[in-house]
């Protein structure tokens, strides 16, 4: 199994690179009048450095890391990430009732309800109590599908 | 203005009827979320963020300020009672506060811990005044120069101050510092990483990142997270009797102390003066083999200490514009998002935002204390909510909360995206703190940065040749190369073990 460590690592890596490169180009300036891309040049830089001396670390005692594994609950983890996903791309598309109801249907099912009923009944509670309370706060919520009613 | 005369300004805004609802608001919602494991203060700042933006600065202030020294009263409740802390301020209070409840004396426990914050509180707000406006005074004298070398210092501090690796804390500094280049150059306009959105041409939001990476990634952590057992124990004599006021007014006392001078630290949070008060407590008590046990003491010097260690975080946000730890600089971003920078200047150009802020902290403790004692069976109840009932509400809060900043759902992406970040950092043992602090520092130090070279015709001179600048620059190095050499040796130390155990 390849350790987390080193995903982490490569992206570090890959970030200070292409952040140096990227600033580079904006223009880094000149010493007396430094430039847009100047301060992230330095820090990208330095981000590169630093990872540099983490791989160096990290092979030296990679056995030590091979201890920190830790145990993950992918199968609830990327569900719920799904759902968030869904609800960000669908707010705007179907609307604030439908996207709370559908998302937060699953969404109570994952946090350990097992009877639908009491999950539609939660879900349907907190959608109303909650569209009621922000809206009461001034705030727009998009309407979504209901618009095609009213 | 004097500071009495400073002082009745405050109180003649905060008691006002619509300012002092705000405050009763804030430290209602900041004991709720103290109680509450699963949502911390940052989160519920964040959250509760875009419903400031109708209010008044001062209000939204004194709102925000509320939830957090409320956080650090609520927090006790959880970890005498249910072994869990609220707030990561309260995990000390987990080793005798929960042992005096099994012993019945959670009532004793609960009481000390509200006394002790309520004194801790007050007499750090009192500090806070005589040592803020002084500061500001002298910080009106810095020039660019010396306001980056500060925050270098504060970099510095936060680092070395980390809970996990120093090394990795730099790391999130660095990413911090990228991630507040985003958006428009604050000198000459130009867009930066910003890969073609309009949103993110503003820079990235605070709300979504603070939300993600507290709040979602929070939620994301404790996914499998099993129900709490509360300890089903009568909670009476709530009020300490003299034999334990007698025990524990020493440690309130030091831990009064202890708690507002490392809470002026950056990096200092309410964590360490609870640790640094426990064993000072542990180590100067007759009998240390009570500690563990249920000794009261052990309840009484922490719990202040984190009150006392937040309220001491108020100065160098005040008078310097350093948010010392990530709740603070969230109340920082909330101040610019009502075009407020806090600073030396604050006192001068808002003094209803900074007399307000340090008059409700009076009125706040005492509205706390009265929360936290007569009503403590009430917060007890709030503690018997499922977590599997909160986790959906948390989300939605997070995600409506989110979106209704600008109703743009880019925001809502970039929300999960960090949450999805501060997970997977969390889980590698990273610590989220200083990276908040650089992305909302990070503007900032680069404007002084590129401000100073241009006043010294590039020439870095200028940052050692100003005595300020090159004093504290010269302790930021101090700290700096202390820790990278502990880091080395404590590397060097473990790389050994390991080839040693190989042969």
């Amino acid at each position: 199994m390849v350790n987390p460590n080193t995903f982490l690592i490569v992206i570090l890596v890959s970030l200070g690179i292409s952040i140096s490169i990227y600033s580079y180009k904006i223009g880094i300036g000149s010493i007396n009048n430094p430039g847009p891309g100047l301060f992230p040049f330095l820090l990208g830089s330095l981000l590169f450095l630093l990872s540099l001396y983490k791989i160096n670390i990290f092979f030296k005692k990679k056995r030590l890391d091979e201890t920190t594994h830790v145990r993950l609950f992918f199968k609830k983890l990327f569900a719920l990430l799904f759902l968030l996903f869904f609800y960000a791309i669908f707010i705007d598309l179907i609307g604030y009732i439908f996207t709370t109801f559908i998302t937060f249907s699953f969404i109570f099912r994952i946090a350990g309800y097992k009877n639908w009923f009491k999950i539609i009944t939660y879900t349907i509670c907190i959608m109303f109590i909650s569209y009621l309370g922000f809206t009461y706060l001034g705030v727009r919520l998009p309407q979504g599908l209901l618009k095609m009613v009213y | 203005m004097d500071i009495f005369g400073g002082l009745l300004f405050g109180f003649k805004n905060v008691l006002h009827p619509d300012i002092l609802f705000y405050c009763f608001l804030g430290v209602v919602i900041g004991t709720l979320i103290g109680v509450l494991p699963g949502i911390g203060p940052i989160a519920a700042m964040s959250i509760l963020l875009p419903t400031t933006f109708g209010l008044s600065p001062a209000s939204a202030i004194i709102m925000l300020a509320g939830i957090y020294y409320g956080a650090m009263y609520g927090g006790s409740t959880t970890s005498i009672l249910v072994n869990i802390p609220g707030e990561a301020a309260s995990v000390i209070t987990c080793l005798d506060g929960y042992q005096m409840a099994k012993k019945g004396r959670a009532g004793p426990a609960l009481g000390i811990s509200a006394i002790g914050s309520f004194i801790g509180g007050t007499l750090s707000v009192i500090a806070l005044m005589f040592i803020a406006i002084p500061l500001s005074n002298a910080a009106l004298k810095f020039g660019p120069p010396e306001f980056f070398s500060l925050m270098c210092l504060s970099m510095s501090l936060i680092s070395y101050l980390a809970r996990g690796s120093t090394f990795n804390a730099i790391i999130m500094i660095i990413i911090g510092l990228i991630l507040g280049t985003v958006g428009m150059d604050p000198i000459t306009g130009f867009p930066r990483f910003y890969f073609g959105s309009s949103t993110l041409l503003d820079g990235i939001g605070l709300i979504p990142v603070a939300m993600g990476l507290f709040g979602i990634s929070e939620i994301l952590m404790n996914i499998e997270l099993k129900e709490r057992t509360i300890l089903e124990t009568k909670i009476k004599n709530i009020f300490p009797t003299l034999k334990d006021m007698k025990r524990s007014i020493g440690a309130i006392l030091r831990g009064s102390v202890i708690g507002f001078f490392i809470g002026l630290l950056p990096g200092g949070g309410g964590v360490i003066p609870t640790f640094i008060s426990y064993t000072l407590e542990k180590r100067i008590s007759k009998n240390p083999n009570e500690f563990g046990n249920g000794a009261i003491e052990g309840v009484a010097g922490p719990e202040t200490a984190n009150n006392a260690g937040s309220t001491g975080a108020f100065v160098p946000m005040l008078a310097l514009g350093i948010p010392p730890n990530p709740v603070l600089a969230i109340l920082f971003g909330a101040l610019l998002m009502h075009g407020v920078v806090a600073g030396p200047l604050l006192m001068q150009r808002y003094p209803d935002i900074f007399w307000g802020v340090i008059a409700s902290m009076y009125v706040g403790n005492i509205m706390l204390l009265i929360l936290n004692l007569p009503l403590i069976g009430l917060w007890v109840k709030v503690l018997k909510i499922p977590y599997r009932m909160l986790m959906p509400l948390i989300l939605l809060f997070c995600l409506v909360g989110c979106y209704a900043i600008n109703n743009n759902p880019i925001e809502v992406f970039i929300m999960i995206i960090f949450g999805l970040i501060g997970y997977c950092l969390r889980r590698l043992g990273y610590e989220l703190a200083p990276m908040l602090i650089a992305m909302i520092l990070g503007p900032f130090m680069e404007t002084n940065f590129r401000n100073s070279l241009l006043i010294s015709d590039g020439s870095l001179k200028i940052f050692i040749t100003r005595p300020i600048s090159a004093i504290l620059l010269i302790a930021a190095a101090c700290l700096f190369v202390t820790s990278g050499l502990s880091v080395y040796k404590k590397t060097k130390k473990k790389i050994k073990e390991v080839v040693i155990s190989d042969d």
